[in-house]
């Protein structure tokens, strides 16, 4: 099929379902009276010409600017998944608004425009940044792309979880209805698409240069970085203004410019007009399909549906992702660092472990008079619980990051976090709040789902990392949009939700600490099993295979193991942490003398983060709490960007 | 005290509360009867401070079932009572009665609770009698969240069954949540033509009220729009007669 006869279909099937919709407010020989001189006195044809007709224009628009940016971000940066929300786009562009409407009284549509451009900008700079010593590997740049949206929508959890009432219209924008008012978005949209669409074609000769290589650029006497920059601001902030006016429509540009491809769209032109194009159609045909199952099915935004249908392409297009993209970073970051001799590193640890426990058990400045006895009695479950879940976290990280020969790599990219947080959340729509029996069966079967779509994209590629983090993003990416039709939604019920999905270790009881704690044992018991193994795999496939190791069964017997530990510890911590990545990075920076050590190291250093949050969380704001798991995040994210400059600058 | 309906349920008998999760924001939402200066804040109401709750060593903690922390772990620092009021059932007006009921006597204050549900249906008779002048026009309680989005109250709302009580009929009949409420666009309001439209304040902005969009609904072409004063719409008995006496002014019974 050509480009041209995919987009007339999708645009008449869309066309279709529109008009359908549409029928249901205007009787059929007046639809025409509504959509040029509306009726004012009748509503059904004032909703047509005031409500319906912007929607659709405003779809086509924000479609097509996706589908057209979407292409231009993958051109620029090589890369066949990059689009506004996997570069951190849409979560810098929501935090920056969420922070906006907490601190205005009345947000226009034009200051949220301006946050959201702001935020957005500055989220790419961080992605790119990020990932510019790479080359922007596709894998890397992902990688960044997902650490900054995570640390983004975390800081947007928080603020949610304490003024949810207060931002219920932010996630109503978050989950992307295209519900107009009036033209006022359309013909926003299409000014700002008239100025800087031609000003990105401008671009079009030098990109398809520098599409072929950077000295070929440089020897036609373009400048190729400043070309990029140029071209990624514009493309950034011309994405950020759909955000802003639109809301976040996810995987729209990931999706149109790889059908246009699909279909035979080879240069430049033919891919940044089809892939527009069929960007329109796309965002048109969902939100035709919304439109008449609206009445069936109450509200459905429409960026819900894109998200939904986009992680389930994402997991399909995972096909095109070379099945090696780890290369190069793992020799520096691999290598022992810092100047503590491991001598001195595990008794160090032990003491500082008992103080933290100690201290974290006893401290009572907010709550004094309690008895000391019922103090400890009170605590000792969630510092248990937090340890042994920190634990589970930071071993999960250390095998995994030998496993894909990665320091980038963590469990929480696994997408068995995320998986293990969607089966929590229908458990608790399900079954009530009353026991934690459900939650906890809907949470594992939930990681057990994650995980087995996991393995078996793993299983297509022979267990190669970079497609199996891929895979975990696109998980990631529906868990954030249930969550954000749940907040929009009103239910009273929200605010459990978000607190859940963030770890609020205070929850434990005794029973939840000690079987927490049984699994990480366990699980420390077994690691030594697993020491050749992680020896032998950062050393490459070749050299393993030569010395008759079975690669692909020991990648899958470890992703399981940490798969496994993952899922327990979401439970407990919520899908956010970064402990497992945090974690074994410290630990590697002590030196230890063989992986067996390596493992043990991460894990008390995962435990000792994980209770520091849990203490530190339940101080700071003292009566509110703010989770363990999440505040874990705020200090891992920072510490990630710190990791992946130094790894540069160290080139 | 870890739900509003229940803390303005006490206040309602006469007695204070020592202490109330999220109390700033009760200041915002349920407004009367006001917490006395002084209550302490326990902390989110879905997820209070247990260690604050076990220092307060309250007499009594008063939960809504289903919500927030369990009873058992509640019941493990001090006596707990909780108690539904927004359930499958629906009925939360019937629900906050019976409530009321029973921490009057779990409390020893089952003269003042007795008192004041009787003063409470005579208030509601009273107004019913009153809105037998009411053009019986059908009513459509409705929130905004932003200016595309609303909330309609309708079966399960503690708004409906003081329509129920006072004789006017609640425009929506659609289907509505555990809570009692249904989140449409602006057309399911038009779907409701001869509907009067109640909204609950904070309404939408002004550019929106002057759009050709909202001028167009029916209601709004007859000038049938009235807004009450923000009212607690999770509330217990007490939010349940404020808001019939803020809809008799509303409806302009001096």
């Amino acid at each position: 099929m050509t480009p041209a006869r995919v987009y007339w279909l999708a645009m008449i099937l869309a066309l279709t379902l529109c008009v359908l919709g549409q029928l249901r407010y205007v009787a059929p020989d007046r639809l025409l009276e509504a959509f040029l001189y509306p009726d004012s006195t009748s509503f059904g044809q004032a909703y047509v010409h005031f409500s319906l007709l912007p929607r659709m224009a405003v779809a086509v628009l924000a479609g097509t600017t996706l589908g057209f940016t979407g292409t231009i971000f993958q051109q620029i940066l090589k890369n066949p998944l990059a689009e506004p929300s996997t570069l951190g786009v849409l979560s810098g562009a929501q935090l920056a608004i969420t922070i906006v409407s907490l601190s205005l009284a009345s947000v226009s549509a034009e200051q949220r425009e301006l946050a959201g451009v702001v935020g957005a900008l500055a989220a790419v700079a961080l992605v790119c940044g990020l990932s510019f010593r790479s080359g922007f590997a596709p894998v890397t740049l992902l990688l960044s792309g997902m650490i900054v949206s995570f640390a983004a929508g975390s800081a947007s959890v928080i603020m949610a979880l304490f003024h949810h009432e207060y931002l219920r219209s932010v996630f109503i924008w978050g989950s992307g209805s295209l519900i107009q008012n009036d033209f006022s978005n359309a013909g926003a949209l299409w000014w700002r698409m008239l100025v800087l669409v031609p000003a990105l074609l401008i671009f079009i000769r030098p990109l398809a240069i520098a599409g072929l290589d950077d000295a070929n650029a440089r020897s036609l006497g373009i400048s190729p970085s400043k070309l990029r920059l140029t071209v990624l601001f514009l493309a950034t902030v011309l994405s950020a203004m759909v955000v802003a006016r639109i809301g976040v429509i996810a995987f729209i540009g990931l999706a149109a410019p790889h059908i246009a491809r699909m279909c035979g769209a080879r240069t430049l032109p033919q891919r940044l007009l089809w892939g527009a194009l069929i960007g329109g159609a796309l965002l048109l045909l969902a939100d035709g399909i919304v439109l008449v199952i609206t009445p069936y099915l109450g509200e459905v935004p429409t960026g819900t549906i894109t998200a939904l249908a986009g992680a389930l392409a994402m997991l399909f297009m995972l096909r095109e992702v070379p099945a090696a993209p780890f290369q190069g970073t793992s020799d520096s970051a691999l290598r022992p660092m810092a100047p503590i001799t491991r001598k001195r590193a595990l008794p160090l640890l032990v003491v500082l472990m008992i103080l933290v426990v100690g201290l974290s058990l006893t401290e009572h400045v907010s709550s004094s008079n309690i008895d000391m006895s019922v103090l400890v009695n009170g605590r000792w479950p969630r510092v248990l619980t937090s340890a042994s879940a920190g634990a589970m976290l930071a071993l999960s990280g250390a095998v995994l990051q030998a496993v894909a020969r990665n320091p980038m790599a963590s469990p929480e990219g696994l997408g068995v976090s995320g998986g293990a947080g969607l089966g929590i959340i229908a458990a608790l729509f399900l079954g009530g709040m009353s026991s934690p029996v459900m939650p906890l069966a809907g949470g594992i079967i939930g990681a057990l789902i994650a995980l087995a779509i996991i393995l078996f994209v793993a299983k297509r590629h022979s267990f190669a990392p970079g497609p199996v983090m891929l895979a975990g993003v696109a998980v990631g990416a529906l868990v954030t949009s249930v969550i954000s039709v749940i907040v929009a939604s009103g239910d009273p019920r929200a605010t459990y939700v978000l607190a859940w999905t963030m770890g609020p270790t205070f929850r434990a009881t005794g029973l939840v600490a000690i079987i927490a704690a049984l699994i990480a044992i366990v699980a420390l018991l077994l690691s030594p099993l697993f020491c050749r193994w992680i020896e032998i795999l950062p050393m490459g496939d070749s050299l393993a295979r030569s010395i008759g190791v079975n690669t692909v069964r020991v990648r899958a017997t470890l992703l399981l193991f940490s798969a496994t530990l993952t899922a327990a510890a979401t439970l407990i911590v919520g899908p956010l942490s970064f402990v497992g990545l945090m974690a074994p990075h410290i630990a590697r920076m002590s030196r230890p003398r063989g992986p067996g050590s390596f493992m043990l190291m991460s894990s008390i250093i995962g435990g000792l983060l994980m209770m520091l949050a849990d203490w530190i969380g339940r101080s700071v704001d003292f009566p509110y709490e703010i989770p363990a798991g999440i505040l874990a995040s705020f200090i891992g994210c920072p510490y990630f960007i710190f990791l992946a400059f130094r790894q540069g600058a160290k080139r | 005290m870890l739900d509003w309906g229940w803390a303005e349920s006490l206040l309602a008998i006469g007695v204070a509360p020592q202490s109330v999760a999220e109390a700033p924001l009760y200041g915002d939402r349920v407004v009367v009867p006001a917490l006395p200066k002084g209550t302490i804040d326990l902390g989110l109401r879905s997820w209070p401070n247990m260690e604050l709750l076990r220092s307060l060593q309250p007499d009594l903690i008063l939960s809504q079932a289903n919500y927030g922390v369990s009873q058992a772990r509640l019941q493990d620092i001090a006596p707990t009572m909780a108690l539904p009021l927004y359930t499958a059932e629906q009925q939360p007006m019937r629900r906050s009665h019976e409530a009321l009921v029973a921490i009057g006597k779990r409390i020893d204050r089952s003269p003042a609770a007795e008192a004041f549900l009787d003063q409470s249906y005579a208030r509601l008779a009273a107004i019913k009698r009153e809105m037998s002048a009411y053009d019986d026009r059908p009513l459509l309680i409705i929130k905004f969240t932003d200016d595309r989005i609303i909330d309609v109250y309708g079966t399960g709302s503690l708004f409906n069954d003081v329509l129920a009580r006072i004789g006017i009929t609640n425009a929506w009949n659609g289907p509505t949540n555990n809570w009692g409420f249904a989140t449409a666009g602006l057309d399911a309001i038009a779907r409701h033509p001869e509907a009067r439209l109640l909204i609950i304040e904070p309404g939408p902005p002004d550019a929106f009220l002057k759009s050709a969009l909202w001028r167009s609904l029916p209601a709004v072409q007859r000038g049938d729009v009235t807004t009450i004063p923000p009212t607690w719409v999770f509330g217990a008995f007490p939010s349940a007669i404020r808001f019939a006496d803020v809809l008799r002014k509303a409806l302009g019974f001096a």
